[in-house]
C-alpha cells in the first residue's frame, strides 16, 4: 500500500506534467516580464521582449524569483536578487560567476564591462563561455535589489541572435522598494 | 528465561509481533529504499550548490546540527512515561529526511510546473506551493509513520506513538528541507554573502519558524493515523482522515500568500503550534487513561504490586529505584521487569498485528522475573 501510494505521488505528477508539453507561453513583441515579490500588484524586475519568437518557459519560471525564455535554442534567464546587506554590480558579478559555474555547464569568461541600460541604469556585463554553449551574462544592482541575466545557446545559433539578446538585457528595469 | 540486559530501549531490538525480526519484513526493506533513492535524489541535486558555496554549506549544517540533535532529543522525551526507542526514532527521522524529502523535491516541481502550465505563472507563484507542498509532503511525511507501523507493529499503538514517531519524520524532513533553504538563500542573495546568507536563514527558518513547521503537522496527521492502527474501526478512520485533512490544511495556510511578512509568522504559525498542542494533550490523556486503568486492573489480577502503577508512571522513579538496587544482575533483572510491565500495559492500546494472548505471556514474564528479582541475596523493596 505504501508502495503503491509512493509510485501514485511520484509517477503521477512528473507523467501528468509531461502530457501538458512543454507548457511555453509565445510572448509578443513589447511583452514585459515582471518578477520579484509583487508589491501593490507590481513586481520589481522587468525585462521587455523586443521580437516575436520568445516564449516563458512556464515549468522553469518561477516569477516570484525568476523567469526563464526559450527561443529555438537560445535560454534568456532572468533572476531577482535580494541583498541582505548594500550591493553593488561588481559583487554581483562575482556572485553570479559562482552560481553559473555551479551549474557545471559554462562559467563567465571575460572581466565584465559597464553597461548601461535603455532607462539608464549602470551594470556588468561580460561573455558566458562553455563546452557547447555560449552566451551573454549582465548584472544590475540597486541598494536594495538587483538582477541578474544569463542568456546563452548552440555557438551558431547565439551569434546570430547575439545583438538582440544583448539589446533585450539593456531593456531590464529594477525597481528598488 | 534469560537474564541478559533490558532497558526502554530494548524494545527496539526485541523482534517485532509475530516473532518475526526487523530485516524479514518487506516494509522495513521498502524504508531502506525509499531512503536510498530520496537520499540520491537530494544528494545530487544539492551536490553542485554544496561544492560552489562551501561556507555557507558548512555554516548551515554547522547550525541545524545542534538544532538536529536538540528536536530529536525533545521530540523523543514528549511522552508522558517512557522515551521513545532511539531505533524507531532514527527510522522516522531518516524517512522524512531522506525519503520524503528527495521525492518531495520532483514530485513538487511537477505539480508547480502542472499548476503553472495549467493555471498560469502568476497564479503559480502566489499560490504553487500552498496546495502542491501540502498534498506532496504530509503525504510523503505520513506515509513514513505508515511504514514504521508495518516494519514494527509495537511501534504504533495509539495517537500518542503516531504524534511522536510523525512528529520525528517531520522534523527530520524540516532539517534538510533547512538545509536546502540555506543554499537557495545564498542564490536569492545573488551568491554575494554566503555566510550572511546561512544566518539570515537560520535566523527566520529556524528561530523565527520552526516551533510550527512539519514536525507540528506531521504530528496532527501521525495522531490520526496512530487511532487507526491502534484500533481499526470507523470512527477512528474517520478520526484519521480527519486528522490527515487539517495537516494539510495547516501546511496550505503557512505557505499560503496572505499574512506575508515577518512579523506576520507568529501570527499564521501559532494556530499550527496551537493544533499540535491540542492533539499532543488528548493523545496523552487517552494513553495515561489506558495506562492507569490498565495499572490498576493488572494489580488487582496479582501481576503488579501494589503502588508499582505509580513507579511505572514516572521516568525518574523508575531511574530512581534503579540506583536504589545493587548494581549488576539485580538491576539488570529490575529493568526487564519495568520495560516488560510497560509492555504489558501498552499491549492493550491495540496495534497491527494484534495477539490477544500476548498479555498472558507477558503477564508470566513479569511473574518470573519478579520471582527471580526476590529470589536473589538482597531482594529490592520496589519488587
Amino acid at each position: 500500500m505504501v508502495a503503491l501510494a509512493l509510485l501514485v505521488l511520484c509517477s503521477v505528477l512528473p507523467l501528468l506534467n509531461r502530457a501538458l508539453g512543454s507548457g511555453g507561453r509565445r510572448l509578443a513583441p513589447g511583452t514585459i516580464v515582471s518578477i520579484g515579490t509583487e508589491q501593490n500588484g507590481v513586481r520589481p524586475v522587468t525585462v521587455t521582449v523586443l521580437r516575436a519568437g520568445w516564449v516563458l518557459s512556464e515549468a522553469d519560471t518561477s516569477l516570484t524569483s525568476n523567469a526563464k525564455l526559450l527561443s529555438d535554442d537560445i535560454v534568456f534567464n532572468l533572476s531577482v536578487v535580494v541583498p541582505l546587506s548594500s550591493l553593488d554590480a561588481q559583487k554581483l558579478w562575482g556572485g553570479l560567476g559562482r552560481i553559473v559555474a555551479a551549474g557545471g555547464r559554462a562559467r563567465l569568461a571575460t572581466a565584465p564591462a559597464p553597461v548601461v541600460t535603455a532607462h539608464g541604469m549602470t551594470g556588468l556585463t561580460g561573455r558566458i563561455i562553455g563546452r557547447d554553449r555560449v552566451g551573454v551574462a549582465a548584472v544590475f544592482a540597486t541598494d536594495t535589489l538587483g538582477a541578474t541575466v544569463t542568456a546563452a545557446g548552440p555557438p551558431r545559433a547565439f551569434g546570430a541572435a547575439a545583438a538582440e539578446i544583448e539589446a533585450m538585457a539593456r531593456t531590464v528595469t529594477v525597481m528598488a522598494p | 528465561m534469560t537474564h541478559e540486559a533490558v532497558d526502554d530501549e530494548a524494545l527496539t531490538r526485541r523482534p517485532a509481533r509475530g516473532g518475526v525480526p526487523l530485516t524479514r519484513r518487506p516494509a522495513f526493506w521498502l524504508w531502506a529504499a525509499v531512503c536510498l533513492i530520496g537520499g540520491w535524489i537530494a544528494v545530487t541535486g544539492l551536490d553542485a550548490a554544496v561544492r560552489a558555496f562551501p561556507a555557507g554549506a558548512v555554516a548551515g549544517a554547522a547550525l541545524l546540527a545542534p538544532t538536529l540533535v536538540i528536536g530529536v532529543w525533545a521530540l523523543r522525551r514528549l511522552h508522558p512515561v517512557r522515551t521513545r526507542p532511539i531505533g524507531y526514532s532514527l527510522v522516522a527521522l531518516a524517512w522524512g529526511a531522506f525519503g520524503a524529502f528527495g521525492l518531495a523535491l520532483p514530485a513538487n516541481a511537477a505539480f508547480q510546473a502542472v499548476l503553472s502550465k495549467t493555471a498560469g505563472p502568476g497564479f503559480n507563484a502566489e499560490w504553487g506551493a500552498a496546495i502542491a507542498a501540502p498534498v506532496n509532503e504530509e503525504t510523503l511525511k505520513l506515509l513514513g509513520v505508515v511504514t514504521l507501523a508495518l516494519m514494527a507493529p509495537t511501534s504504533i499503538r495509539g495517537p500518542l506513538d503516531g504524534w511522536g514517531y510523525g512528529a520525528l519524520a517531520g522534523f527530520g524532513f524540516q532539517i534538510a528541507e533547512n538545509f536546502l533553504y540555506v543554499l537557495n538563500t545564498i542564490v536569492l542573495t545573488g551568491a554575494t554573502q554566503d555566510l550572511h546568507a546561512a544566518f539570515f536563514s537560520f535566523g527566520g527558518r529556524v528561530i523565527g519558524g520552526a516551533w510550527w513547521s512539519h514536525w507540528a503537522m506531521t504530528a496532527i496527521g501521525g495522531a490520526g493515523l496512530g487511532c487507526l492502527l491502534g484500533r481499526a474501526t470507523r470512527t477512528t478512520a474517520v478520526l484519521a482522515a480527519g486528522a490527515f485533512l487539517l495537516a494539510m490544511a495547516l501546511h496550505a495556510w503557512w505557505d499560503a500568500p496572505i499574512l506575508m511578512g515577518l512579523g506576520m509568522l507568529v501570527l499564521k504559525g501559532v494556530p499550527i503550534l496551537f493544533a499540535a498542542i491540542v492533539t499532543y494533550r488528548l493523545a496523552r490523556r487517552r494513553y495515561l487513561t489506558h495506562f492507569r486503568r490498565t495499572a490498576y486492573t493488572e494489580t488487582v489480577r496479582g501481576v503488579f504490586v501494589p503502588g508499582e502503577g505509580h513507579v511505572l508512571a514516572h521516568r525518574k522513579w523508575r531511574r530512581k529505584e534503579r540506583w536504589e538496587v545493587p548494581a549488576g544482575e539485580p538491576r539488570r533483572l529490575l529493568a526487564r521487569l519495568r520495560a516488560t510491565e510497560l509492555e504489558l500495559i501498552e499491549d492493550g492500546l491495540g496495534g497491527l498485528e494484534h495477539d490477544p494472548r500476548t498479555a498472558d505471556l507477558l503477564r508470566g514474564d513479569v511473574r518470573r522475573i519478579r520471582h527471580h528479582l526476590i529470589s536473589g541475596p538482597s531482594p529490592p523493596r520496589v519488587a
